[in-house]
């Protein structure tokens, strides 16, 4: 078996100190492997994005471990959280598109963290990420020409352009109509798999459910079911 | 080696440029202010450099002052024998005087007195550089002649326009007509509001009551100026205590700081330059803070993603370098055409050197990139975890 991307164990969770303390996440559990597509669903306030935020390393935490790409992140130094962040594709569920940037300078700005990837091969992975997300027609378009499910295209294209080795996706789906959010979704499915690159992805959206290889549910801050739906 | 393929100056640019009326806002801001700060300071030289012009026109290597004396424009008298030992020192040359003191100036066309500074002068001695002096000498020399100063303000009447239209002007010095024979340019200064300029023997008319001549300013020329500093040293002490004797670069540089210490003038426009710096920053920094409000979502995005706060910082500041550096230009042109402007407004030299512009240069970076650091304080501050 592979190692797992992402290995979250006995994880607990709380907003606040003493007397205010609110705990978010109760002892969790969940492993991710290369190529894997979870759905992590559950109500609203149910502790997801908070979970999302933990795996990023931009909340601190003191009880369990959290394993990204084999690494410890409970107590890891900042660098090498950013260093572990830089290895992640996030999509959001506002694109938050730099709005003075073309659609491939947002793109293109990823390899700013990836200075080993020259500039000449930047801009040819750029144009290829673009194409393959149906927008090769738009690589100079500014955010505010492109719609809505045009622009989240433009966020995937952001997220997948530096080969990331996982993928953190929050409601990618929430602003866009049910169409478009269905196009955008199976769009990403498609690029992940055929590069192997894992999703985890946190939705409220049912119409979404069966694009994932495996669901978990998340309830007041436990997970309670998984549906393990791999051939 | 790391090669940016988006520098943040670019993405700055990008920034900046997408908000063309914001930029010009923004460009027009930093011009306007750098237009302020250049002419005051320019004028703030001019003003120091026309009160030094007379100063500056003597012609000694050595000057001897009474040591009452703080500045040269309102030099304290002292006798005529101290400068006549000088005489037996060696590497001593011509020694001169000059006698200045107020005499009461009758503007012709309204009646009224005004104080006028009168410079005694020994024509035999070649003392003073003041165009117009020179080549005026011969009728100088006859009785109740004067060379009146053209740069004088204009209470004292149209002296120069009438000058040069009648080649003769006459009026009342102390109760006594004198005759305008020539005109020079010496400049105002916090001692006088202007000038005349005539031989011992009529400033002898002029002031009757003074007990003989009396020395203001002792000029002395060396044989050989390069040994001054020795020669002032010997000066020195043959005078004793009663006397300041300074090389002519001494006597330069104190009147410069004397000019800076007791004239308003050089704290005033200092101020006016600080204010104009003061708000061409808090100019920038609103437009730049609104800016980065703007975009604190996208922001706060790049910085989830794996931004390093100091890539976003440089984004910033790169912005503030861009409206320094483009702003200048303008502000430069404007500059001098506020130079024009007030040269023939108040006869001042307004010259924008070198030396100023660079100056303003830097402080306009500066200012910008200060203005620059506080605006992204906000974007350091952002949470990235509020993008989920």
């Amino acid at each position: 078996m592979l190692d797992p991307v992402v290995n979250v164990a006995s994880l607990n969770f709380s907003f606040g100190t003493s007397d205010l303390q609110k705990q978010i996440l109760f002892d969790i559990n969940l492993t991710i492997y290369p190529g894997e597509i979870v759905i992590l669903e559950g109500p609203s306030g149910s502790g997801k994005t908070t979970l999302l935020t933990l795996l990023s390393g931009l909340r601190s935490f003191h009880e369990g471990s959290i394993k990204l790409f084999g690494t410890e992140i409970c107590g890891a130094s900042q660098q090498m959280l950013v260093h572990l962040r830089r290895q992640v594709g996030y999509i959001f569920q506002h694109h938050n598109l730099l709005d003075f940037l073309s659609a491939r300078r947002n793109v293109e700005l990823m390899f700013e963290l990836h200075p080993r990837v020259d500039s000449e091969q930047a801009r040819q992975r750029t144009k290829e990420i673009l194409s393959a997300v149906g927008l090769a027609n738009h690589l100079d378009s500014f955010p505010h020409q492109l719609s809505g499910g045009q622009r989240q295209r433009v966020a995937i294209a952001r997220a997948l352009v530096t080969k990331p080795n996982l993928i953190l996706a929050d409601e990618p789906t929430a602003a866009l109509d049910k169409v478009t959010g269905r196009q955008v979704v199976e769009l990403l499915q498609g690029i992940a798999r055929s590069h192997a690159i894992p999703i985890l992805m946190v939705t409220h959206d049912s119409r979404i459910l069966d694009i994932a290889d495996r669901i978990v549910r998340i309830e007041d801050g436990r997970l309670i079911k998984t549906t393990l739906e791999m051939a | 080696m790391m090669i940016s393929k988006t520098s943040s100056l670019a993405i700055g640019w990008s920034q900046l440029s997408h908000g063309r009326t914001r930029m010009l806002v923004a460009i027009s801001g930093v011009s306007i202010i750098v237009a302020m700060i250049l002419t005051v300071l320019s004028l703030k030289d001019a003003v120091i450099d026309s009160t030094l012009q007379v100063p500056r026109s003597l012609k000694g290597d050595v000057i001897v002052l009474s040591a009452r004396t703080q500045t040269i424009l309102r030099p304290a008298p002292f006798p005529r024998r101290f400068l006549d030992r000088l005489h037996g020192l060696n590497g001593v040359g011509e020694v001169s005087s000059v006698a200045i003191e107020n005499a009461r100036w009758i503007n012709p066309d309204t009646r009224q007195e005004h104080p006028i500074r009168v410079f005694g002068l020994d024509l035999e001695f070649d003392v003073i550089s003041l165009p117009g002096i020179d080549p005026n000498e011969p009728k100088l020399k006859m009785k109740d002649t004067i060379i009146f100063d053209a740069s004088s303000r204009p209470k004292f009447g149209d002296v120069a326009k009438h000058f040069e239209r009648e080649h003769h002007f006459a009026t009342e010095v102390n109760g006594r007509r004198v005759e305008v024979c020539g005109l020079t340019h010496a400049g105002v200064s916090i001692a006088s509001d202007g000038n005349l300029f005539t031989t011992h023997a009529n400033f002898q008319r002029l002031f009757p009551n003074l007990g003989g001549l009396k020395s203001h300013i002792g000029i002395v020329k060396l044989t050989d100026s390069s040994h001054e500093q020795e020669v002032a040293n010997q000066i020195r002490e043959m005078l004793g205590t009663e006397a300041r004797v300074l090389t002519r670069t001494e006597m330069l540089e104190a009147e410069k700081s004397f000019m800076k210490i007791n004239d308003p003038v050089d704290d005033i426009m200092g101020m006016i330059a600080g204010v104009a710096f003061f708000v061409g920053m808090i100019i920038v920094y609103q437009i730049l803070y609104t800016d980065v409000v703007n975009h604190l979502p996208q922001f706060a995005t790049l910085k989830a993603i794996g931004f390093h706060g100091t890539f976003l910082l440089g984004i910033i500041i790169s912005e503030g370098i861009i409206l320094s550096l483009i702003g200048f230009w303008p502000g430069l042109l404007i500059a001098h055409g506020l130079a024009y402007l007030s040269e023939q407004a108040t006869l001042l030299p307004v010259e924008i050197t070198i030396s100023n512009m660079l100056g303003v240069l830097i402080a306009a970076i500066f200012m910008c990139v200060t203005a620059a650091s506080i605006a992204v304080r906000k974007i350091t501050q952002v949470e990235p975890a509020s993008v989920f």
